[in-house]
Parts: structure tokens; C-alpha cells; sequence
């Protein structure tokens, strides 16, 4: 998996790693168990702060996508969607989708990239194992 | 005492050698430490700057070799020897941060990175490389 960092972005560092990890969860690419890089080791390969990729792992931590145990590092574990994400989801996708309203998109136009970006979700599947 | 000028002399060589190739082994798109554009590699303000160093390098080399020779011969004491490999790492760092100073300062009044994005990529390792890339495993697609 390769991640992507846009320096010049007015998105944190640590949010769009977050974010880049949360996709490769839903893309099938990172499942259940599957190891992420040790802190200290992504922080030097992106020449970035190790407070920063800490951030990254807690924010995923807390949401329950991933697990830090000290022998194994930051593994990706199952999480069930409780009430409270539903309608904290909910709303920031309702402020999304405003936000292509508001600019004039259809509502076939924005379903259609729903469906589009939905379906391109789990067309990675990770390599066999031998 | 032949065997302290002779090892004296051979550091102070490869010191020499090591300042005057730096900027050929280092990463063209990161001269003397500073971050460019790939189109801005070649720019003049990084060729002539290069030159200069070399240049800056070459000339105190030849001094500190000189200055070495000289304390030598009055003093005769060989242990100040490794003196003026001492002074050409110093020297070694001055220029270079001569030149990291005047490519940085180009780069900020020019506004280099002006409409172009920083990006960097990783691999982490973790799941497939990428789509069709010759990773492990690719062959059994």
C-alpha cells in the first residue's frame, strides 16, 4: 500500500493519513489483522514528525478501526457501526452532499458518484498468502 | 613521523575528494540541503552556486594543504598535522553553507514551489503495492 502525503494540502498530514488508511480499510487492500507500519518507521520514511503519525493512529484508534498493542503495533481490527456514528455520519455526509447541491449538481449527478465511488470500495483485493 | 604525514595527507585527500563530489551524489532535486522542483534542478542559481563551492573547496584545500606544510616545517611538530583537516571540514562546512544560504534565498524570491504541490509517496509494505505492479505475488494473477 502507498501512501500519499500533499505537503501544500490545507488538510493536516496526520488527517490525510487517516483518511488514505480508513480508504485502503473500505478498498479491501488493509483487512482485519493486517499490520500497519510502526509509527517511528512511517514518521522517517515521510521525514514527518513520529507525533504525527501518533495522531493518525489514535484518531483510527478511537474510532475503533484499528488496535495499538505494544507487541504487535497498530493492527486493523473489525468495528461494528454503533448508533452514535450512524447519525454522526449521517450529518457529515448531509453537509457533503449540501455542498454539491449548493454548486449546482444534480441529484442524479451526485447519486451517480455515489454509486460509483461505492462501488469502487473492495475492487482491491489483498494478494493470496501462499 | 613519515607514517603521520603520509595519513595526515591521505585524510586531508579524501576530505577533499569527498566535499568536491558531494554535489553529484547528492539527490539533484536537493542540492546543498535545499528543496527544489525537478525543473528547477538546473537552474543557474544552483549551477553557479555548485561551481562556487567547488571552486571555495578546491582553493581552501590547497590553502589548508599549504597552512599544513608551512606549521610543519617551522614548528615540526607532527601532531599539529591533522590541524588542517580539521580546519577543510570546517572550511567544507562554511561552503556548503554558503551555497545552502544563496540557493534558499533564490528559491524564496523566485517563489519556486509557486502553483506546484509538495507531495510525498510511501509504501508501506502493508497489502499490495499496487494495481498490476510487479509486487510479490504478481505472477499469479
Amino acid at each position: 500500500m502507498i501512501l500519499n502525503v500533499d505537503l501544500a494540502s490545507e488538510v493536516p498530514i496526520y488527517q490525510q493519513l487517516r483518511d488514505q488508511i480508513v480508504e485502503a480499510i473500505a478498498d479491501g487492500v488493509l483487512t482485519e489483522g493486517s499490520p500497519l507500519p510502526a509509527t517511528r518507521a512511517l514518521a522517517a520514511d515521510f521525514g514527518i514528525n513520529f507525533h504525527t503519525v501518533n495522531k493518525a493512529y489514535d484518531l483510527l484508534r478511537q474510532q475503533g478501526l484499528i488496535q495499538l498493542n505494544r507487541k504487535t503495533g497498530a493492527v486493523v481490527t473489525s468495528t461494528v457501526a454503533d448508533p452514535s456514528f450512524h447519525a454522526e455520519w449521517t450529518a457529515r455526509a448531509r453537509t457533503l452532499l449540501a455542498e454539491a447541491i449548493a454548486k449546482g449538481l444534480s441529484a442524479d449527478e451526485v447519486l451517480a458518484t455515489c454509486r460509483f465511488v461505492l462501488d469502487s470500495f473492495g475492487t482491491t483485493q489483498p494478494e493470496d498468502t501462499p | 613521523m613519515t607514517v603521520a604525514i603520509a595519513l595526515s595527507s591521505g585524510l586531508s585527500a579524501l576530505v577533499l575528494v569527498l566535499a568536491l563530489v558531494l554535489p553529484s551524489i547528492t539527490s539533484p532535486t536537493v542540492p546543498f540541503g535545499v528543496r527544489v522542483p525537478a525543473q528547477r534542478a538546473d537552474d543557474s542559481t544552483v549551477v553557479r552556486q555548485t561551481r562556487i563551492y567547488r571552486w571555495r573547496v578546491l582553493v581552501s584545500g590547497i590553502v589548508a594543504g599549504g597552512v599544513g606544510v608551512v606549521i610543519y616545517g617551522v614548528t615540526g611538530e607532527t601532531l599539529l598535522l591533522p590541524l588542517s583537516v580539521l580546519v577543510l571540514v570546517g572550511v567544507w562546512y562554511g561552503c556548503f553553507f554558503l551555497a545552502h544560504h544563496e540557493i534558499r534565498a533564490a528559491k524564496a524570491a523566485g517563489g519556486w514551489y509557486e502553483g506546484l504541490h509538495q507531495g510525498i509517496a510511501v509504501d508501506t509494505g502493508c497489502g499490495p503495492t499496487d494495481r498490476g505492479f510487479p509486487g510479490s505475488g504478481w505472477h499469479r494473477r
